[in-house]
């Protein structure tokens, strides 16, 4: 119990959380950071850029959420009298689907108020429509997100002058894992304005009043991003225990982008048939979070390939124990790789064991294990059980784990897979790999196997995979490491740079 | 056993009566007639019609292997009407496979991808460092989809050194069905020199002193204090050597030369050296590689070791050591003292007016003799090679349609095809109607995609084209003067000189105007206002005025 204890309280500590949020505030295109908000606005016909305080709140839990933004602002450019408030709140119900381990989120606009001011128009908001719409894929070691949305503005300005129409459409693309989140979205705005100017003549004076109508675009690609990093820190001094060590650091960043195609106004009316094309960029970072964590202390592992790795993973308290060899050279056994699994997507089994002991056999039927060959009272139950339910092993057909038995690359790469939730990315049965001992690879790994090679979490040795050799306890901690990195740094990338790098 | 054996048989479609299979032994394949798990007994009993239409009765252990198109499954997956391979032992099922994929190793169009920097273009043949390292060769067609911000671009637009997506449409093949291309941020955006001040790891921030930034040739002041972020991974050398970054904080107050580009909206560093020794610049054209001793001579004998740590830079991106050439022209920055240098940056001049060996695009100049309808012939015409015009003593027969576009850059307008072809651009000189009216063939700048005509700018009176210079540079800024409308300030300019058959970098920022000029940009025209600063321009002018104008 005490070692339990210790477990969440370090994973407590050392781990700290991920913010609650991870996604763009509203749907202007506006990033933030802990003082100050800022989008660009594209009512008067020109692009101008609007800075100022954002707060957000969110409420509810389980099927229904909702979450409210408040924002007032005022243009970046001192010459240009305006004034921005908005306050929204968006409602989100959300429904699971637990036998596909997916849910569908709905979102409506529930409340909206909105009043834009530049120079001597005033645009208030009179209808707001938005439909949203996301699907989430929750799967092991990380959910993946996808949405769509449609949206209406309709705009009165200066009561009876005319009206401006924004419709948006657009999508999201997002995960969020212990080691990171990031969402996307790409939105496509249009506007149409109808509406009347007065016209001056040379020497200012009003002289006439008259029709005007233009449409402008821009496409807005918004990224809210969070990362977890180990990084070293050495000890600047040398008599001491403490050699150096790994800590934590919690990254958020947002970047905007606006690509607009609007006409050349003059007065407040488009001027000839030019067009203003350009392209607005905004970046801002919040201020990083650091957690330093414990110090490994083993005496074998110096200068062995995979030091490094290792370290990482002990530091994680991925992999526990107080002995001061961790025989890197040995081979891996099933169940401690699964355990170093749980831990490393953070699968809560923690809770699960506290709750088993607090309210003991009276008050619960008795738990059967699946397998003949651990047993619940076996202190990496918890694990393998979490394992089991969560997808990461199948139950098998003999009832026995074989926990002791050693680790091959097969079954390491199908764990790591089934993780992630890609073994169904595989081509259709009836494949090979580019592997030549493609025939060695077990069936039922074929897909992951794959899948980790397409994906670059494998890479063959000569071209060859060798599936059936048993992992070293070094080996596998590369293969973790390399997993880590995945969660922490390809999905942001793929997420994140891939989308606004090449769109 | 003989129970459940007759329950089932009640269960089973139609008069189909199973064969007893009690001490069956061996294969059978067939169809799949009915599977139920029958609890009490633990089994699922199984009937299977062969392919002669006998009918069987089995029956298969839970513990049993059973799969579908070699996936492993459980028998509660199997559904009558599948077709089946079973290994038989005493009437029990010992082997249970289902074939149910249609197009066994299909993959859904473009769900293959590979990500990395183009090294080679050859033709339609492209090499590719990926991200895991190695470097594989892939086939492009004319039908691949090219794509460039998001915006459908043609397959010339291509660089060496271009960061690359690629997205197959089968299993093991390695034509390129589409291909994304990382936009403006692959390009370098400043080569900056400075004494490192701070190193933050938290941030991944360095801060420096005392900056200044390459331009125009040399090194100008840019900031006295400057913070920039690194990308992952920054690689930093000295002296060809890589320096860990958690080593950086030991090379407070060295100097260090650090490659700019402006990625998410902020610019980081993308790639760092740690100047070891003292500086030594050199502009001039390379005159030997040698490849094993990591070496090459310039022209003027100097030589310079360089190696993986060596910044080179082509075409505004960075590229590995195979872009340097013999014939190059350079600009090195060395590190060294007396005659041991290493070369920290390469900064090679060249530009040509097609972007790899993939383009046929060409630059011609001559007189309109015969307009068609949907062709013309050019007379006495001169192309663009080598930076130089060329004349060529033949005619040239050109196409143009819908889809070129024809300038009459002496009136300002566009021109439909049809007005060309109509009007009195080409016209039989020695005719009664021409000499009355004073009429002659027009001449045209014409660029080209092979035979075809992508744009045109035509002019009445003959360009002296001795008196033009073919230039580069890099867009500063663009305005649209009251006076003399559309100009461009050209930084890092270059002219080519004939005579010395050589870049030679200009060392002012280069004023260009745009009202005569014929604007093209990813392959089609383009306006002055489109023109954005960092655009690179190659470009045809008679001194102040820019004739043709390619963005490249």
């Amino acid at each position: 119990m005490r070692r339990v204890l210790l477990i969440v309280l370090l994973a407590g500590i050392m781990l700290c959380p991920l913010p609650a949020l991870a996604v763009p505030p509203d749907y202007a295109g506006g990033i933030n950071n802990e003082y100050q908000y800022e989008e660009i606005v594209f009512l008067s016909g020109e692009p101008i850029k609007f800075m100022g305080s954002c707060d957000v709140s969110e409420k509810g839990n389980g099927d229904l959420k909702s979450i409210s933004y408040k924002f007032s602002l005022e243009p970046e450019d001192k010459g240009i009298e305006g004034k921005l408030d908005r306050r929204v709140t968006y409602e989100t119900v959300y429904s699971k689907y637990a036998e596909q381990g997916q849910t569908t989120g709905q979102t409506t606009v529930k409340s909206c108020r909105e009043t834009v001011e530049i120079g001597d128009d005033k645009f208030v908001l009179e209808d707001y429509q938005f439909s949203g719409s996301d699907v989430i894929d929750n799967r092991p070691a990380s959910d993946f997100n996808s949405g769509t949305l449609v949206a209406r503005k309709y705009y009165l300005i200066n009561k009876d002058e005319g009206t401006a129409l924004l419709d948006i459409s657009g999508g999201t693309s997002g995960y969020s894992n212990f080691w990171g989140r990031t969402e996307t979205q790409i939105l496509d705005y249009t506007l149409r304005v109808d509406r009347t100017v007065v016209l001056s003549n040379e020497e200012g004076d009003e002289e006439d009043t008259r029709k005007v109508s233009w449409e402008g675009s821009a496409r807005v690609l918004v990224s809210d991003s969070t990362r977890k990093s180990l990084l070293y820190s050495a000890n600047n001094a040398t008599l001491s225990t403490i050699p150096g060590g790994h800590m934590v650091v919690t990254d958020r960043e947002m970047f905007s982008r606006y690509d607009y195609n609007l006409p050349r106004m003059n007065d407040g009316a488009p001027s000839g048939s030019s067009r203003d094309k350009g392209q607005i960029e905004l970046n801002t970072e919040m201020l990083p979070q650091v957690a330093r964590l414990i110090i490994p202390k083993f005496r074998d592992i110096g200068g062995h390939w995979a030091e490094e790795d290792i370290r990482r993973l002990y530091s994680l308290n991925v992999f526990e124990g107080d002995s001061p060899f961790f025989l890197p050279d040995t081979p891996m056994s099933r169940a401690d790789f699964i355990m170093a699994m749980v831990k490393s997507c953070n699968i809560q089994v923690q809770a699960e064991q506290n709750s088993r002991s607090r309210f003991g056999s009276r008050t619960k039927t008795q738990e059967t294990s699946p397998f003949r060959d651990v047993p619940v009272t076996d202190p990496r139950y918890t694990s393998i059980k979490a394992a089991v339910e969560r997808g990461l092993i199948k139950g098998s057909t003999t009832g026995y784990f074989m926990p002791e038995q050693s680790l091959t690359r097969a079954q390491a790469v199908t764990i790591l897979i089934r993780a992630l939730g890609f073994e169904h990315n595989a081509p259709a049965p009836g494949y090979s790999t580019q592997y030549s001992d493609d025939a060695s690879i077990p069936d039922w790994a074929r897909d992951s196997i794959y899948v980790a090679s397409n994906i670059g979490l494998i890479e063959g040795n000569g071209n060859r995979i060798y599936p059936e050799r048993v992992m070293t306890r070094a080996e596998a901690s590369a293969m973790l490491v390399r997993f880590l990195n995945f969660l922490e740094r390809d999905l942001q990338e793929d997420y994140r740079e891939d989308i606004v790098l090449y769109q | 056993m003989l129970g459940i054996t007759i329950a089932l048989l009640l269960f089973v479609n139609g008069a189909a009566q199973g064969a007893m299979t009690g001490t069956m032994n061996g294969t059978l394949e067939g169809y799949l007639l009915y599977i139920e798990y029958i609890q009490e007994n633990d089994i699922y009993l199984v009937a299977v019609e062969d392919y002669t239409g006998e009918f069987y009765d089995l029956s298969l252990n839970p513990g049993i292997p059973v799969i579908i198109d070699t996936i492993p499954v459980s028998p509660a997956d199997l559904r009558a009407g599948l077709e089946v391979y079973t290994e038989i032992t005493q009437g029990q099922i010992t082997r249970l496979e289902g074939y149910s994929t249609s197009q066994p190793g299909y993959v859904s169009p473009g769900s293959i991808t590979r990500q990395g920097v183009v090294t080679v273009i050859d033709g339609y043949q492209i090499k590719v460092r990926l991200d895991s390292g190695q470097e594989e060769t892939y086939a492009l067609a004319p039908f691949t989809l090219a794509t460039r911000d998001g915006a459908a671009v043609p397959l010339d637009v291509l660089y060496a050194g271009d960061r690359v997506h690629l997205y197959f449409d089968e299993l093991n093949t390695t034509l390129v069905g589409r291909i994304e291309i990382q936009g403006d941020s692959i390009l370098v955006s400043n080569i900056y020199r400075g004494q490192l001040e701070a190193v933050y790891d938290i941030h991944s921030d360095y801060m420096l002193t005392d900056v200044q930034v390459f331009r125009n040739g040399s090194w100008q002041d840019h900031q006295a204090m400057m913070k920039i972020p690194a990308t992952y991974g920054l690689p930093v050398y000295l002296s060809g050597h890589q320096v860990p970054s958690s080593y950086l904080k030991y090379y407070r107050s060295k100097t260090i030369y650090v490659v700019g580009k402006n990625i998410l909206g902020k610019e980081s560093m993308d790639r760092m050296i740690i100047r070891n020794q003292y500086e030594y610049c050199y502009t001039g054209k390379v005159n030997k590689v040698n490849w094993y001793g990591g070496a090459f001579e310039m022209d003027n004998k100097q030589n310079f070791a360089f190696n993986e740590g060596s910044i080179l830079i082509r075409n505004g991106r960075l590229q590995d050591q195979y872009a340097l050439n013999s014939g190059s022209d350079v600009c090195v920055m060395a590190d060294g003292v007396g005659g041991t240098r290493m070369a920290n940056i390469i900064y090679i001049l060249n530009e040509e007016l097609n972007n790899s060996s993939i383009g046929q695009r060409s630059l011609l100049y001559g007189q309109i003799d015969l307009i068609e309808q949907d062709g013309f012939w050019l007379k006495d015409f001169y192309v663009l090679d080598d930076n130089e015009w060329q004349a060529q003593h033949n005619d040239r027969h050109l196409f143009y349609g819908s889809d070129s576009a024809i300038c009459n850059t002496d009136e300002q307008v566009l021109l439909t095809p049809g007005e060309f072809w109509a009007g009195d651009y080409a016209i039989d000189e020695d005719s009664d109607y021409a000499q009355d009216l004073d009429l002659e063939d027009w001449f045209a700048y014409i660029y080209t995609d092979g035979d075809h005509v992508t744009a045109m700018a035509v002019r009445e009176e003959k360009d002296a084209l001795e008196e033009q210079r073919i230039s580069t540079g890099t867009v500063q800024r663009t305005e649209d003067d009251e006076l003399v409308g559309w100009n461009v300030y050209l930084c890092d300019a270059r002219d080519w000189s004939n005579y010395k058959n050589q870049w030679m970098n200009k060392s002012e920022t280069l004023r260009i105007n745009l009202e005569e000029a014929v604007i093209i940009k990813n392959g089609v025209l383009a306006e002055a206002e489109c023109l954005t600063a960092g655009d690179r321009l190659y470009l045809v002018r008679d001194d102040f005025r820019a004739r043709v104008i390619i963005v490249k």
